[in-house]
């Protein structure tokens, strides 16, 4: 069974690349919150496999929504999206239990490659 | 909670400690005999070693036990200060700044078990013979990729390696055009410290944090994992061009390793390196000391109270040209200049308040974790912790509050056990909180541990010779007199908790520096709380003004409850001193003009009284007139005069005139 993501990015049209992207690659994307507080409510629900995390967001941030959902899940599996100059904030992510991370713009090699390392 | 904020002022403070320790190493060393400064290191050592240990920075609260082992012996004249031992307190403190920079950037720790031997071999050997040097740091430049292990990191292979480890030199290389290569390479320890040890990171931690290296690195690490295994999970991170993890030569431990671990090429490695700038071989070197993050602003008190006076002159300036535009039409345009002013004023002063939240969040940790060392059951009660007060007042009671919540785990709480036979609740609890009360903050700390065991106390006295043998029984507040003394300790052993008695007379003297007191209060078997008061210094506060004796006097409002007109009929004496009932209760009524030596009060008619709160007490002052509220400016006043009894300082009026501010609670004895 083609494992679940959740996708969460505050702007439709990075949830829309990042789905394409995703869903080309085999792997089953089975919500899209836009922003930290949705997408812990949606982990809840769903429980996927895997969970992208933009960190800018509004309502709730990304490294919230991670620590938020690590409390739920101390396994989850969550790629951290940054843009270009917010290290410090991946570095804190990471920290914060998130997988693997990935910079924008996107690089479709590069995404594929995050799912398929931490779902092994 | 913020723990990065709170690690910059630990960071910043521990720095000065070793700036201290530095500068009083050297004027002991001119003058050994000098038993002031041995006493002021081992104190800085030992606030050090407690900061340390509060943030949970386990390396380097032990490095400084150590230090402070030796540094109790000198003070003790046990250790005889000879240029090996001072040499050992100068490579020591060295090692401090180091582990210190390291711990704060988050960096791999160097291991000093050397740097401990070191110590501990003056510690045990108290006429030291071996001439012991501090650690020579090796700063080679190299071509290539190499790694060379010092002494110790050398020795710590060794030990693991005994211990049933494996050394391996793992070289990472990461895919060429890698984004963000520093976070690819935090990715990469994150992965590797799961199931090893990193000894040595070529290029340092510090260049492949600043991205100084080009796509590959060697770490040196310690694991119970095969050689496959490590491969498989350093691969398991993305962006991995390629690993290569091969076995250290465990025989060739006694020279210095030169390896080339680029010589083993059976994996393609995407890149290699052109021209790499030289590489530090070791992690403790200078260069890690630059690196400070500036995440937390320190603006100099001096520059702040700058700012504050000149905030203070024109909220004074304000109230002048209100009171000359009085009556007139400009009262409009004025508006403008109140609220300007108004807001100016408060941000100012919110630069200088912080809620003691900052210094009270350390504690749960603290007390965790000391529970645990101390194997009681103990719940940390917190209240209060919005109140908020001077931030150089908050800068320094953290220091006090950890002696007192230590000994009162230390000295305090009965082990379990012993509770449950007393009947007691098996958790003991401590109570931290904090509350303004008047014109004071109150910070109380209480545990309902035993109390404080009077007998125990005077025992101990007497032999210290801080009381005569005939000394009868103590009160609670002699012999909290006694524990907050020089040289006075319980503690049956020295623990890493409690210290070696240095704690509580720190406390006082810095309580003291910040014009606060200390009280004890306890029952023995059942409580000890002790209760810091400290003064909430602002600089500008809001005041009721009122004559005596012709003198225009002004009162901090935080301290006046009310004021009341009372007629002479409704003045009652009760032991010699005047009284009046309010709403039931008996206020004592006091003189204002009396108390601070003017001529007594002479008025007809009803009497104005400023009923005003004095350590939980109201007491009523009667004065000549009232002025009204006023925001004033407190100016301490310098020199002969800065000590006088019921006067806290002086301020300038609107009207250009000198007020004097009233003290209350010194006012009254």
């Amino acid at each position: 069974m083609a494992k679940t993501v959740l996708i969460t990015d505050d702007t439709a049209f990075m949830r829309m690349t990042l789905k394409n992207v995703i869903e080309k690659n085999g792997y089953n994307v089975v919500g899209e919150a836009g922003d930290g507080e949705e997408a812990v409510a949606l982990y809840r629900e769903l429980k996927p496999d895997m969970v992208t995390m933009d960190i800018t967001m509004p309502k709730m941030d990304g490294i919230t929504a991670i620590k938020e959902i690590m409390k739920i899940d101390p396994g989850a599996k969550i790629i951290v999206c940054s843009a270009m100059g917010q290290k410090p904030m991946v570095i804190e992510a990471l920290s914060a239990g998130a997988k693997d991370f990935l910079v924008k713009p996107f690089d479709a090699e590069r995404v594929v490659e995050s799912l398929r390392k931490i779902s092994s | 909670m913020d723990i990065s904020s709170f690690r910059e002022v630990f960071a910043a403070e521990a720095r000065d400690y070793l700036q201290s320790l530095n500068e009083d190493l050297l004027s002991f060393e001119r003058n050994p005999s000098d038993k002031d400064t041995v006493d002021d290191m081992f104190r800085a050592a030992h606030s050090l070693k407690g900061m340390a240990g509060t943030m949970g920075f386990d390396v380097l609260a032990e490095f400084t036990h150590e230090m402070e082992s030796v540094l109790d012996l000198l003070r003790n004249r046990e250790l005889e200060p000879t240029t090996e031992v001072i040499n050992a307190l100068f490579g020591a403190v060295d090692t401090l700044e180091i582990l210190l920079e390291q711990t704060i950037s988050d960096a791999p720790i160097t291991p000093v078990k050397e740097q401990i031997a070191v110590l501990e071999a003056l510690t045990k050997n108290p006429t030291p013979t071996a001439v012991v040097e501090p650690v020579q740091q090796e700063d080679e430049s190299a071509d290539s990729l190499v790694v060379q292990l010092d002494e110790f990191n050398r020795e710590t292979i060794k030990q693991g390696i005994s211990q049933g480890h494996s050394a391996f030199f793992v070289k990472v290389t990461l895919r060429p055009n890698t984004i963000l290569k520093s976070v690819r390479v935090y990715t990469v320890f994150q992965a590797i410290e799961q199931v090893a040890t990193v000894i040595q990171s070529n290029p340092s931690v510090l260049e492949l944090e600043e991205e100084k290296f080009d796509d590959s690195f060697i770490l040196t690490i310690l694991t119970k994992e095969s050689k496959d295994s490590i491969s498989q999970i350093v691969n398991s991170v993305s962006e991995i061009a390629s690993v290569d993890v091969s076995e250290l030569p465990s025989d060739d431990n006694q020279q210095p390793v030169q390896d080339e671990v680029s010589a083993s090429k059976e994996q393609a490695t995407a890149a290699t390196q052109t021209a790499p700038s030289p590489l530090r071989a070791n992690a403790l070197t200078p260069v890690v000391k630059q690196h400070r993050s500036e995440a937390l602003v320190r603006v100099e008190t001096e520059r702040l109270d700058k700012l504050i006076n000149l905030v203070g002159e024109l909220v004074t300036s304000r109230t002048q040209v209100i009171e000359m535009a009085k009556g007139d039409d400009k009262i409009g345009a004025l508006d403008q200049l109140d609220r300007v002013t108004t807001e100016l004023q408060y941000a100012a002063m919110s630069l200088r308040m912080v809620a003691i939240k900052q210094v009270f969040d350390r504690f749960p940790r603290m007390v965790r974790d000391l529970a645990q060392a101390s194997g009681k059951d103990i719940n940390l009660k917190i209240f209060g912790e919005m109140t908020e007060l001077d931030r150089s007042i908050v800068n320094q009671i953290g220091d006090p509050l950890v002696h007192l919540i230590r000994n009162s785990i230390d000295h305090g709480l009965e082990p379990s056990a012993d509770r449950v036979a007393k009947g007691k609740p098996k958790t003991g609890t401590i109570t931290l909180g904090a509350r303004h009360e008047g014109s004071h903050i109150l910070i109380e700390i209480s545990d309902d541990g035993q109390g404080i065991n009077l007998e125990r106390i005077r025992a101990k006295a007497i032999e210290r010779g801080l009381i005569g043998p005939q000394h009868g029984e103590l009160s609670v507040s002699e012999a909290g007199e006694l524990l907050f003394s020089p040289g006075f300790s319980t503690a049956q052993e020295v623990t890493d908790l409690s210290g070696r008695g240095v704690g509580l007379d720190a406390v006082r003297s810095v309580v003291h520096s910040l014009s606060g007191t200390i009280e004890i209060e306890s029952e023995p078997g059942q409580f000890m709380r002790t209760i810091i008061k400290l003064p909430l210094t602002l600089a500008i506060i809001k005041a009721l003004l009122v004559v005596a004796d012709g003198e225009t006097l002004a009162i901090p409002i935080q301290a006046v409850r009310e004021n009341i007109q009372v007629e002479r009929d409704q003045i009652k004496t009760v032991q010699q001193h005047d009284v009046i009932m309010l709403r039931d209760e008996v206020l004592p009524l006091y003189d204002l003009a009396e108390c601070l030596g003017f001529k007594p009060l002479k008025v007809d008619g009803p009497l104005p009284v400023i009923v005003v709160e004095i350590r939980g007490q109201k007491v009523g002052f009667v004065v000549e007139d009232l002025i009204g509220q006023q925001e004033i400016v407190i100016k301490s006043i310098k020199g002969t005069l800065s000590d006088i009894r019921g006067i806290a300082g002086a301020t300038v009026l609107g009207n250009g005139n000198i007020a004097l501010i009233i003290d209350n609670s010194t006012l009254i004895g």
